[in-house]
Formats: structure tokens, C-alpha cells, sequence
């Protein structure tokens, strides 16, 4: 066992033969010196050094790699309908601003006898259509008003009403569509 | 030098045993220690008698700042299980000793205490010596850095950013006086209550790193962990800067970036809720 006892002084390093361990087997190996070496830099030269890395260091992936989870989903779909809502009020507000300009009518009365003369199916899609980001938006926002209470904001409960108000708006917008 | 803890302890235990305790003087001690530290890596002993391999694929992100115009990307390891601790860092820490030791990542307590090895493993940010190794051995299991963070090396991210958030909230005891005895300040019992699920965090940057609104807007929103931090001491009773602390908050940014996605509490490796407690912040700032 003495030979053992190398001091870190002497710079030796030591490696087990066997990779079994036991008493008896461990016949140390004096491999080499080690022949590391390091240079002194000063202070001024290793912030160089740490900017010169900076400037190329790549940002980890993120969005693509991130585990598909109801609560980031939800959230990204509140702000994807938020954003179609928005988008089809100014859509719609516009169209029938500018639309005798252009010499077309989007009067309710045009667009309701447009839209009466699409077949069933095609009527149905486009009522599920435009009643999911309505309802999906509205009961959501109806958690995120109880969530600023501080309440219903542990990781069960985030998952319980994340699926209640799916399934809310899939019966509603499904029965909207069917009027 | 990085040894596999596990198998370290496994091995001195076995050493201690063979050797006498009249060899064992403190002079001796030391540099055994030290040479014992070499010799883990090569000495992992299996936990079980061998038996058919259990081969586990693992997919691991890379990135050499020496090499600045390589791009990153994934390398395959396998490791096998019959001989490799229960959690991802056993893992990661025996492909560093075995197979590459360039493998870098950040690690110490090896329980959960220190929080250095926050990662994104199989999608989901972690500590990885509090995540077992899933044993279905069909998966491979992926390890990225912690998301959207400039990376260092392989899966270190540089968490300058983080801590200088910290440093901004001013987290320590804020108060004019303090008592005339020179003790310390006390609290009632119920006071030292609320503080329960907010002391406990050691901020390992997972919930942080986790929440897509700190990803797009991390220079200026605070983040779950540092807002955590921030309610740990508004909601302390000995605390007397609470309405210069919410003053700090009374901006578009540091708090109202929160949109309770609530990632944050889904993924810490605590189990605690940066989500709740950045909601009573809002509470108390509204009413």
C-alpha cells in the first residue's frame, strides 16, 4: 500500500490495472509525468478572450425542442385565436368601409345570402370555423380572470381547467355551428 | 477530476474495508483519496452480476467555442444500464469518464441542493441528478442545454443574464432599525409560514429557461425564478422596503411579461410555484 501514498507533489499519476477493485489488485501504474501546462494571462487579455466567445456563442434550442404540454400549448392557442378574433373584426370592419369602393356590398344581408347559398357541410365548417376561437378565447379568458384571483394555479389544477375549457368549447362552438 | 459519484462511493467504501486501519494514518489518507478519484473511472463496479447488456441511447447536444464556425449538434452515446447509476447524470457523468471526456457540463452536489446541473432533458428543463434514466430502452433520450441561453460549452449556458436579474431585486433584509438587543429579528410563527415554498428555491434556472415569455423578452421581463425571489421578499414580514420592491415592478416589462403559461411550475425540479407566487404579486400591485 505504500506505493499508494503518492503525494500530489510528485506529480504522478496513478491508474488501477484491474477494474475489479480489491486490496490485493490494486498494483498502481505509474503512467507518465503529467504534461500539462498553462500560460498566465492578465486580466485585460482574458476579457478579450470572454468577448471574443461571447460573440459567437449559439442560443440553445428552444420552441422545437421544448415537451408538447397543455399549458404552453393553451397559452400559445389563446394568443393564436386572440390573434384570428382580432384579425377577422379588422378584416370584416374594413372590408365593409372600403368595399363600395371597389364596387362590392358587404352589407349582413349580402354576406347572409352568400353565405345561405353554400352547400350544408360547407356552411357547417365555416360556422365551427369562426365559433372555436370565439369560445375557446372567451372561456379561457374566463381562467386567466380566476388564475389573477391566485387562484387555481397549481399544476393539477392548471391541467383540470386546461381540459374543461377545451372540452367547453368543443360542445359550444359544435352547438353554435349547428344553429 | 470528474468521477462518477455513485461508483467513487461504492469503491472507497471497498477499499476501506481491505485496507487496515493501522495503514490508514492522515497522512496517508489524503493522497489515497486523491489517487482513488483517478482510479474511479475505471473501476465502476457493476451493481449487479453482468448480465446482456442493457444499452441505452442518448442524444446529446454539443457546441466547441474553439470551434466557432462549427454549428452545434447532437452526438450518440450508449450507456449501459447494468453498469451505470439511476439518474441522467450517472449517465451523462459516465459517458464523461468513459467514452468523452470533453463532454462538459456543470455539476456538484449530485442531490438537488445545489442546482448546477439544470438541463433539458427528453424535452423538459431538470436537474439531471434528480432524473432517472427512463429504462425503456426503445427511447432515446435527448439532453439539451437549458432553452433559448447562450451557450459556453456543450450544455452549459452562460446564466450571466440570470444572476444579474437576481442581483437587481436586491434579495437580502431590507429594513431602518433593528432590534435594540442586537439579536436578530424576529417573526411569529405564521409570518415564517409564508415563507414556506419560497425559500426552498435554489435557482437553478430551470423555470426560468422553461417559460417562452422570459425566451423572447429575457433582457428585460424578470423571469419566474428571480420573480419568485422577488415575492419571497415582499411576502416577509422583517422586510420593510415591500412598496419599493412593487415600485421596481411598476413597469410593462420585469412583471407583466408573466402571461401564466405556468411552464415554470409544471417543470421545477422542487416543486415549487413560481406561477402562484407571481400571481400574488399582481394581486398585491392591483389591489
Amino acid at each position: 500500500m505504500a506505493s499508494l501514498a503518492v503525494r500530489p507533489a510528485t506529480r504522478l499519476s496513478v491508474v488501477a490495472r484491474s477494474s475489479r477493485m480489491s486490496g490485493r489488485q490494486l498494483i498502481p501504474l505509474i503512467i507518465a509525468r503529467r504534461s500539462l501546462s498553462t500560460q498566465s494571462i492578465t486580466p485585460a487579455e482574458a476579457n478579450e478572450i470572454l468577448v471574443k466567445q461571447r460573440a459567437n456563442r449559439p442560443t440553445s434550442p428552444h420552441l422545437a425542442i421544448y415537451k408538447p404540454q397543455i399549458t404552453w400549448y393553451l397559452s400559445g392557442l389563446h394568443r393564436l385565436t386572440g390573434v384570428t378574433l382580432a384579425a377577422g373584426v379588422y378584416a370584416l370592419g374594413l372590408g365593409y368601409l372600403f368595399a363600395p369602393v371597389f364596387g362590392y356590398s358587404l352589407t349582413s344581408t349580402a354576406i347572409a345570402s352568400a353565405f345561405g347559398a353554400l352547400p350544408v357541410a360547407l356552411k357547417f365548417g365555416f360556422k365551427t370555423l369562426a365559433a372555436f376561437p370565439f369560445t375557446f378565447h372567451a372561456y379561457n379568458g374566463v381562467r386567466h380572470l380566476v388564475w389573477d384571483t391566485a387562484s387555481q394555479l397549481t399544476n393539477k389544477a392548471v391541467v383540470r381547467t386546461g381540459f374543461t375549457v377545451m372540452g367547453l368549447s368543443a360542445v359550444t362552438s359544435l352547438v353554435l355551428a349547428l344553429m | 477530476m470528474n468521477s462518477c459519484r455513485t461508483s467513487l462511493a461504492t469503491t472507497s467504501s471497498a477499499i476501506a474495508g481491505s485496507v487496515r486501519r493501522s495503514m490508514m494514518s492522515s497522512t496517508l489518507r489524503a493522497p489515497m483519496v486523491a489517487s482513488l478519484r483517478s482510479m474511479a473511472t475505471a473501476t465502476s463496479e457493476p451493481a449487479r452480476p453482468a448480465s446482456t447488456p442493457r444499452m441505452k441511447k442518448l442524444k446529446i447536444y454539443r457546441w466547441n467555442p474553439d470551434e466557432p464556425s462549427s454549428k452545434p449538434y447532437m452526438q450518440d452515446f450508449e450507456v449501459d444500464l447494468n453498469e451505470c447509476g439511476p439518474m441522467m447524470l450517472d449517465a451523462i457523468l459516465k459517458i464523461k469518464n468513459e467514452q468523452d471526456a470533453t463532454l462538459t457540463l456543470r455539476r456538484s452536489c449530485r442531490e438537488g441542493i445545489c442546482g448546477s446541473c439544470a438541463m433539458n432533458i427528453n424535452g423538459t428543463n431538470t436537474l439531471a441528478c434528480l432524473c432517472r434514466i427512463d429504462t425503456d430502452l426503445t427511447q432515446t433520450t435527448k439532453v439539451y442545454p437549458l432553452p433559448h441561453m447562450f451557450v459556453v460549452k456543450d450544455l452549459v449556458p452562460d446564466l450571466t443574464q440570470f444572476y444579474k436579474q437576481y442581483k437587481s431585486i436586491k434579495p437580502y433584509l431590507q429594513r431602518a432599525d433593528y432590534p435594540a438587543d442586537g439579536k436578530e429579528t424576529l417573526q411569529s410563527i405564521e409570518d415564517r409560514k409564508k415563507l414556506d415554498g419560497l425559500y426552498e428555491c435554489i435557482l437553478c434556472a430551470c423555470c426560468s429557461t422553461s417559460c417562452p415569455s422570459y425566451w423572447w423578452n429575457q433582457s428585460e421581463y424578470l423571469g419566474p425564478a428571480i420573480l419568485l425571489q422577488t415575492y419571497r421578499w415582499l411576502a416577509d414580514s422583517r422586510d420593510h422596503a415591500t412598496e419599493e420592491r412593487k415600485l421596481a415592478l411598476q413597469n410593462s416589462m420585469s412583471l407583466y411579461r408573466c402571461h401564466t403559461i405556468m411552464n415554470c411550475s409544471r417543470t421545477c425540479p422542487k416543486g415549487l410555484n413560481p406561477g402562484l407566487a407571481i400571481a400574488k404579486i399582481k394581486k398585491s400591485m392591483a389591489l
